[in-house]
């Protein structure tokens, strides 16, 4: 017998086979000395395991057992979602966080690049707002002192 | 008996209200009209000129320039008044190479274009309130035709 036909004659024990095939493996044991071996062998287990099996008995009422384990299983639920959570915030550190800081520093370099040489420079001098600037050639730095009164636009056009 | 310190109260009141409205008086001849003086300044190492019809800078402006610039002397070559109304830009030229343009934004702002050899080399915006506080504002750059010497346009507060 082949293991296909060994597992065949265990279903048909089982009564796990459907009617065509259990009527194959029925012709088989009629005729197979080997298969009729195996068949009573299986029989014998099959009994020896269900008159032995031990049996569990519960020390509480069956509901009260099975709200134990209810209770288990409400009591390590809030442990899993702060897992999930800090998944969340892995995503939120891997993309936002770097996409926002790089935001901030262009943001910086905007208003780093509005402020007047002036003030860049470390002089306490206030900015005068200018609105156009169109001569090629010149560079032009502007300043105001507030302790002297003077406002100046120096054009440099070496 | 009136006490004298009385009568000094409302005397230094009135006199106080004089000098605000004659300081407003000057600056401003209409609502809206401002009184302006624009200058152009030579500076210079070169002693004054014999030939040229050159004027000393007032002491107040000389000495901001000699505490902000290296030069020796400020000359003024020339200076306009100008009264400038809402609505209604003035061109001064200052020179046969630079132009200004002064306009009044709004009541708070005028806007100065300077101009240098037909072509514009900037525009700001600055507050009247600086100007009728006494400040100058000032335009000033190398000259082109002559080494170690500047130019300086001024605007300020017309003074009587």
């Amino acid at each position: 017998m082949n293991r296909e036909s060994q597992l065949r004659l265990q279903r048909y024990l089982d009564d796990e086979l459907a009617p065509a095939e259990s009527r194959e493996i029925a012709e088989l044991l009629v005729h197979s000395e080997e298969a009729k071996a195996l068949y009573t062998e299986l029989q014998a287990i099959k009994d020896l395991v269900r008159g032995n099996e031990l049996e569990h008995k519960l020390t509480e009422s069956r509901e009260f057992y099975w709200s134990k384990i209810a209770r288990e299983i409400d009591r390590n639920q809030p442990a899993q979602t702060p897992a999930g959570r800090i998944r969340d915030f892995s995503w939120l550190r891997r993309w936002v966080l770097p996409f926002g800081g790089v935001a901030a520093l262009a943001v910086l370099l905007a208003i780093a690049l509005q402020v007047p040489f002036t003030l860049r420079s470390g002089l306490r001098l206030a900015e005068i707002p200018d609105i156009e600037t169109t001569a090629d050639g010149t560079s032009l730095i502007s300043f105001r002192s507030e302790s002297e009164g003077i406002s100046v636009v120096w054009v440099d056009s070496h | 008996m009136i006490k004298q310190s009385t009568l000094r109260f409302p005397f230094l009141l009135l006199l106080s209200l004089s000098w605000a409205a004659m300081g407003f008086g000057l600056a401003e001849t209409r609502a809206g009209d401002l009184k302006l003086k624009t200058r152009l300044i030579w500076g210079t190492d070169e002693e004054k000129p014999k030939d040229k019809k050159l004027k000393e800078v007032e002491n107040k402006l000389a000495d901001k320039l000699h505490r902000f610039y290296k030069w020796t002397n400020y000359f003024e070559v020339s200076s306009t008044n100008v009264v400038l109304a809402a609505n209604a830009p003035q061109k001064v030229a200052m020179s046969r190479k630079c132009e200004l343009e002064l306009k009044r934004v709004d009541d708070a702002t005028i806007e100065l274009k300077l101009v240098g050899e037909g072509k514009h080399v900037k525009t700001v915006r600055h507050p009247v309130k600086l100007l009728v506080q006494g400040e100058y504002f000032i335009f000033g750059g190398d000259d082109k035709e002559k080494y170690n010497d500047a130019w300086f346009v001024v605007i300020s507060l017309a003074t009587p």
